[in-house]
C-alpha cells in the first residue's frame, strides 16, 4: 500500500518534475504490462487498468474508447458483482466476463485496488486471453503491493 | 418498477440517508476512495446503493443511491428508469453547494420534470455562511420552487420527512 | 422617530397592543400631514388658449413653492375642477363632479353655488393667479383637517384589529413590521431580546421551550421598546437566530384559526418558497397545502375545497408562511385554469398513499 498511497498522492497532486518523473514512471511500467500481455495473447485487442474508484492509470486502447468512461463503468461492474458473489456466498469475484456479438471483455481485480479490464476480438483464444490477463493481475499486484 | 432515487455529490449522505429508512442493511459497492475525495471519506460508492421498504399489499419500493462523481452518470440514466421521484442531498459544507445543486437539477432535468424532486442539506452542524434562504433564492432566480430541508441524514425522522415532501409533490 | 424608553406593565384589565401602538400613532400621523399638502387638480374641457393661460399661472404658484398635483384619474379624485362652464363638456363635467370638489369655472356669465368660485372671461393670468394662490390656501387647510381626521378614524380601526389578537405573535410581528427593538420579559421565561431591524431574536430558552413561550398569556409580560444599539448589549453570549423561526412557531401555535390583519380568504395567493419544515413545527397536512400553493396561485377558499384540510389548519399555515415572507399575492383572475400538468392516475397516487402509510407519515 505504501507505493499505491505515494502514487495517488504524485499523480493526484500538482507535481514537480521528478516527482512527474515517478508516476511517469509507474504508468509507463503499467503501460508494459499491458503490452507484454497483449504480446502474449494475439486475441487481446485492447486493455486497460483503472483504480477501483474508476480512474484510469493505464491504457492500450484504440483512439475512439473513451478511458474515462470505461474506467468508471469497469468499476461499477466489478464492485456490483463482488456484492452479487459476496450475497451469494461465492466467495471475491474473480473475473467479470461479457459474451458480446463482436467480441468479449473481462474485468477482473489486479492487487487490492485495482482492476484490469481486457477487450478480446472473439471466442476461439478465450482461455489463453483469459490466462495471459490472470498473469497480468499478478505482475500489477507485485507492482503495486 | 416503483422505486425512488437519491442522488447528490460525494459525502452528502446518501448511502446514509437510505439505511436510515430502509428494512434491510443497503446493498453497497462502496470501495476505496483514491480521488480528491479521499480525504473526505474512505469509501465511495461506485455503482449503486439498494435496499427497499414493502408496503402492507407486499409492493416493494425499491430505494436506489447513486454515485456521486460525474464520471458515474451514466449509472444515474440507467437508474432513474422506472422511478417515481427523486431525493438530491447536498452537503452544505462543500466549498460551493449551491452549484452542486443547480449542478444535479440540470443533470437530472428530465427526470424532475416529469417525476418531481425534494432537496435535503445535510451536515448543517456547523457553522457556515450557506443557509437555507441562499438555497431558496437560486431555486427563485431559476423560477423553481422545491421542498428544500435542512436534514441529518442519519435520522430517521428527517429522511421520512423528505420522502413525505416528496410524495406531496408528487400528489398534486 | 421619536424615542420611546418607558416601561409598559400589562395587566389583564388593560389593552396592552393599545399602549404600543399609541407609541407609533404620532409618528405616523406626522408623516401623513406631510403626504396630504399636495392638492390635486384637474383642468378639463378649456380651450387652448384658456389652457395655455392656467398652465402659467399655475407654474407661477409652483414657483412660489406651493405643492400641487395634476389628477391621475381626471375629475375623479382631483380637490380642485377647472372648467369651461360655457360649453356643454364643461356642464356635463360640472354635473359629474361631487359636492366637496371645488369648482373654478371659467364663464361668460356670472355662476355661483357651494364650492364654486366663477371667474369671468376672458382671464388673465396676474389676476387667475392671485385667486389660485387664495383658494390653495383655503383647501389646504380644509384638507389638512379631513385628513387628521381620517387618519384617527383608521388608526383607531388599526387598533381595534390589533386588540382583537392579544397573543406574542402580534408582539412580534410589531417589532418585525415597525422595525423596532424590544425586550420581553415575563415571569415563566427569561428576557428574550427582538431585533426587528435585521428579523434577528437572542435569548436563551431551550428550543423545547419555544412553543410555551409564544403560548403564554400577555397578562405578566412586559415589553420595552429599546434602542437598536442595546440589542447587540444585551445578546452578548445568548443564542441569535432569525426571528422568522419563532415567527413560524407563533402562528401555528396563537393563530388559533384567525386571519392576520389585511389578509383574506379570497385573493388568490402562492408560496414563493417552500418552508423549512425540518427546522419548523408542522404537521402532515401543511406538506400537502405546500405543494399545492408551490405548484399554482389559489385562494384560501379554494384551497380548502381542493385539500380538505379544515380551514383552521390552513389559516393557521397560511399566518405563518405569510409571517416569515413566503406569500405571494398574485393579482390574477381566479377564474382562470390552474396548472396544465395532467392529474396522477388513481393507481399511482394510491401507491403514493400507500408509502407515506408504510412509513407512518399520516393520513
Amino acid at each position: 500500500m505504501r507505493l499505491l498511497t505515494e502514487v495517488i498522492q504524485k499523480i493526484s497532486s500538482n507535481s514537480s518534475e521528478h516527482d512527474a518523473s515517478v508516476s511517469q514512471s509507474i504508468s509507463d511500467q503499467l503501460t508494459n504490462i499491458l503490452q507484454l500481455m497483449m504480446e502474449g495473447a494475439d486475441d487481446i485487442n485492447a486493455a486497460m487498468i483503472s483504480s477501483v474508484d474508476g480512474i484510469c492509470w493505464a491504457e492500450v486502447l484504440p483512439d475512439d474508447f473513451d478511458r474515462h468512461r470505461f474506467s468508471a463503468m469497469s468499476s461499477a461492474l466489478l464492485a456490483l458483482s463482488d456484492s452479487l458473489a459476496a450475497e451469494g456466498h461465492k466467495g471475491q469475484t474473480n473475473n467479470v466476463l461479457i459474451q458480446g456479438e463482436a467480441g468479449n471483455i473481462f474485468v477482473m481485480h489486479a492487487g487490492n485496488n485495482l482492476l484490469l479490464t481486457v477487450f478480446t476480438k472473439g471466442e476461439s483464444h478465450m482461455g489463453l486471453s483469459l490466462a495471459h490477463a490472470k498473469q497480468a493481475t499478478e505482475n500489477i499486484a507485485c507492482l503495486v503491493i | 418498477m416503483d422505486k425512488i432515487i437519491f442522488t447528490g455529490p460525494v459525502g452528502a449522505g446518501k448511502t446514509t440517508a437510505i439505511g436510515a429508512i430502509s428494512e434491510t442493511p443497503p446493498v453497497g459497492t462502496d470501495v476505496q476512495c483514491t480521488d480528491q475525495y479521499r480525504q473526505l471519506k474512505e469509501k465511495t460508492t461506485v455503482a449503486m446503493d439498494y435496499s427497499y421498504i414493502t408496503l402492507e399489499d407486499g409492493t416493494r419500493i425499491h430505494l436506489y443511491g447513486t454515485p456521486g462523481q460525474e464520471r458515474f452518470s451514466f449509472m444515474w440514466n440507467i437508474l432513474t428508469q422506472g422511478g417515481i421521484g427523486l431525493v438530491l442531498l447536498i452537503n452544505r459544507d462543500h466549498s460551493d453547494p449551491i452549484a452542486q445543486m443547480e449542478f444535479y437539477l440540470d443533470a437530472f432535468k428530465d427526470f424532475i420534470n416529469e417525476t418531481g424532486v425534494v432537496i435535503g442539506i445535510t451536515r448543517s452542524g456547523m457553522d457556515n455562511n450557506t443557509s437555507i434562504d441562499d438555497f431558496q433564492q437560486k431555486l427563485l432566480q431559476r423560477q423553481q420552487i422545491f421542498p428544500v430541508f435542512e436534514v441529518d441524514a442519519r435520522s430517521t425522522d428527517d429522511v421520512k420527512l423528505l420522502i413525505h415532501a416528496l410524495l406531496a409533490v408528487l400528489q398534486v | 422617530m421619536s424615542k420611546i424608553t418607558h416601561t409598559l406593565t400589562i395587566q389583564a384589565s388593560q389593552q396592552p397592543i393599545i399602549n404600543v401602538y399609541k407609541i407609533y400613532q404620532r409618528n405616523y400621523l406626522k408623516k401623513l400631514f406631510v403626504m396630504s399638502m399636495e392638492i390635486k387638480i384637474a383642468v378639463t374641457t378649456l380651450s387652448e388658449e384658456d389652457s395655455k393661460i392656467i398652465s402659467s399661472a399655475l407654474q407661477m404658484l409652483a414657483d412660489a413653492g406651493k405643492k400641487f398635483t395634476t389628477s391621475l384619474r381626471g375629475i375623479i379624485d382631483a380637490h380642485l375642477l377647472v372648467i369651461d362652464a360655457d360649453t356643454e363638456q364643461g356642464d356635463h363635467a360640472l354635473q359629474s363632479s361631487t359636492a366637496g370638489q371645488v369648482k373654478l369655472l371659467l364663464a361668460t356669465s356670472p355662476a355661483s353655488g357651494k364650492n364654486i368660485v366663477a371667474v369671468k372671461k376672458p382671464i388673465e393670468i396676474q389676476s387667475l393667479k392671485l385667486l389660485l394662490e387664495k383658494l390653495f390656501d383655503k383647501m389646504h387647510d380644509q384638507l389638512v383637517r379631513t385628513t387628521m381626521m381620517q387618519v384617527q378614524t383608521e388608526h383607531k380601526v388599526e387598533i381595534q384589529q390589533s386588540t382583537s389578537c392579544k397573543t406574542m405573535l402580534q408582539v412580534l410581528l410589531a417589532a418585525k413590521n415597525n422595525k423596532t427593538v424590544l425586550r420581553i420579559c415575563s415571569t415563566q421565561f427569561p428576557d428574550v431580546f427582538i431585533d426587528g431591524t435585521n428579523n434577528s431574536m437572542a435569548s436563551t430558552i431551550p428550543q423545547t421551550e419555544v412553543v410555551g413561550f409564544v403560548k403564554q398569556p400577555l397578562d405578566n409580560v412586559v415589553v420595552d421598546q429599546l434602542k437598536s444599539s442595546e440589542f447587540a448589549v444585551h445578546s452578548n453570549k445568548m443564542n441569535i437566530q432569525s426571528l422568522h423561526n419563532t415567527l413560524w412557531v407563533a402562528a401555528i401555535e396563537c393563530s388559533n384559526g384567525q386571519l392576520l390583519p389585511d389578509n383574506s380568504l379570497d385573493i388568490p395567493i402562492k408560496l414563493r418558497a417552500w418552508p423549512n419544515f425540518t427546522r419548523n413545527s408542522f404537521k402532515p397536512e401543511y406538506l400537502q397545502l405546500a405543494a399545492i400553493l408551490a405548484k399554482q396561485a389559489i385562494t384560501l377558499s379554494q384551497l380548502q375545497q381542493l385539500s380538505g384540510v379544515p380551514l383552521k389548519e390552513i389559516i393557521n399555515f397560511y399566518n405563518a408562511a405569510h409571517a416569515v415572507d413566503l406569500i405571494d399575492k398574485v393579482e390574477k383572475d381566479t377564474n382562470e385554469p390552474a396548472a396544465t400538468k395532467p392529474a396522477i392516475s388513481a393507481q399511482k397516487k394510491g401507491l403514493l398513499v400507500k408509502i407515506a402509510l408504510r412509513l407512518g407519515l399520516g393520513k
